[in-house]
């Protein structure tokens, strides 16, 4: 049976590159930081480096303490509410900074993205389909 | 609500007054509140103790008392609280226009436990169609908008240019220029933000040869 999906905004990658990158402006206040982030459907949550939270003058314990597992092990991340905006969409959202100044990556995850947006993906081609998803789906299908 | 107390509150309007908008979109009237009298006998506020007598009636019964239910009677639920106001707008009060701005208000804290700011905003924008909405639908759709796109393009082709030359730094970007770099990311978005850069592109330049990430 066919399925049909529609989209509002495409975005082309490098397909060569380690992962797919997408630019994304995070903001709180008036202050906003522009940065690359990956996207990654195995994260939970949208997690980025501790810099950034510095970059909008957050005060990074404030927020809520998380420990995130890993398959090695786990790290310490703290949530805030921020305003992310990736390709056409914006979403009020808890983003997550890094406890530690060595975490490196910066991942739209989850929670906060990936649960708000419809997404096409055709790798080979590095192509990164993307619609809000606007429907409230139904209380029964849980 | 007792029958007693809806009769101190005066009658009960219509249900089609929660509704902010008629169909035309046009903001409907509420009629004004027939004065009425209240029953019942009035509540003795007579100062009673020398702290009364400083701070005023009724300070030491009720109103200034802690109140050891408080937290219990709180809304719990998104649910609770609408049901609450559209009480008192079927009773009259003149709740209409703090409820609507009270929900407009984007960085007050929530009124109700465990909703965020965006949730609440969310609902400001379809006030008039949100009292009867239930929570768990409210909690799960979130406050978005349609933008222009951000495009880094250039920015992104200078760093996969320059890539090995400033591996590990970081640095912000503007077009194909290098407006700051260095080791420590506030020096260089302060750097960039001096040099006239509003929303700056920072970026910790990775190294060409890295390993490949293995996920979480």
């Amino acid at each position: 049976m066919p399925h049909n999906l529609t989209f509002s905004a495409l975005h082309l990658y490098n397909s060569g590159e380690p992962g797919i990158a997408l630019p994304v402006r995070l903001s709180k206040g008036a202050d906003g930081v522009d940065l690359i982030a990956h996207l990654d459907t195995g994260a939970s949550c949208c997690i980025f480096q501790r810099n950034y939270a510095d970059s909008l003058d957050i005060d990074v314990e404030t927020g809520e303490k998380t420990k995130f597992g890993t398959a090695s092990g786990y790290f310490i991340a703290y949530g805030h509410e921020v305003s992310i905006i990736a390709l056409d969409l914006e979403f009020q959202a808890t983003a997550y900074f890094a406890e530690d100044y060595d975490f490196t990556r910066n991942v739209l995850g989850r929670q906060g993205w990936l649960n708000r947006v419809r997404l096409g993906l055709v790798d080979y081609e590095g192509k990164l389909y993307v619609v809000i998803t606007t429907s409230i789906p139904n209380q029964s299908e849980g | 609500m007792s029958q007693s107390s809806q009769k101190a509150r005066g009658p009960a309007y219509p249900r089609r007054y929660l509704s902010l908008r008629g169909r035309q979109g046009a903001i409907k009237q509420r009629p004004p509140a027939p004065s009425q009298p209240i029953s019942g006998s009035a509540p003795d506020m007579s100062p009673r103790s020398e702290v009364e007598k400083l701070l005023g009636p009724g300070s030491e019964r009720g109103g200034m008392m802690p109140d050891a239910n408080l937290a219990a009677r709180r809304p719990a639920t998104l649910e609770q609280y609408l049901s609450g106001s559209a009480e008192s707008l079927l009773s009259g009060a003149p709740l209409l226009e703090s409820f609507y701005k009270d929900l407009q208000a984007p960085h007050v804290e929530s009124p109700i436990p465990g909703v965020t700011p965006d949730i609440r905003r969310t609902y400001s924008a379809r006030t008039h169609r949100l009292i009867e909405a239930s929570i768990p639908a409210l909690e799960w759709r979130p406050l978005s908008s349609i933008r222009r796109p951000i495009s880094r393009e250039r920015e992104i082709r200078w760093l996969a240019e320059n890539r090995n030359k400033y591996a590990g730094q970081w640095v912000v970007v503007e077009g194909d220029r290098l407006v700051a770099s260095g080791p420590d990311s506030r020096e260089v978005f302060q750097a960039a933000k001096q040099a006239g850069i509003e929303i700056p592109f920072l970026v910790q330049v990775e190294p060409e040869k890295q390993l490949p990430f293995g996920g979480w």
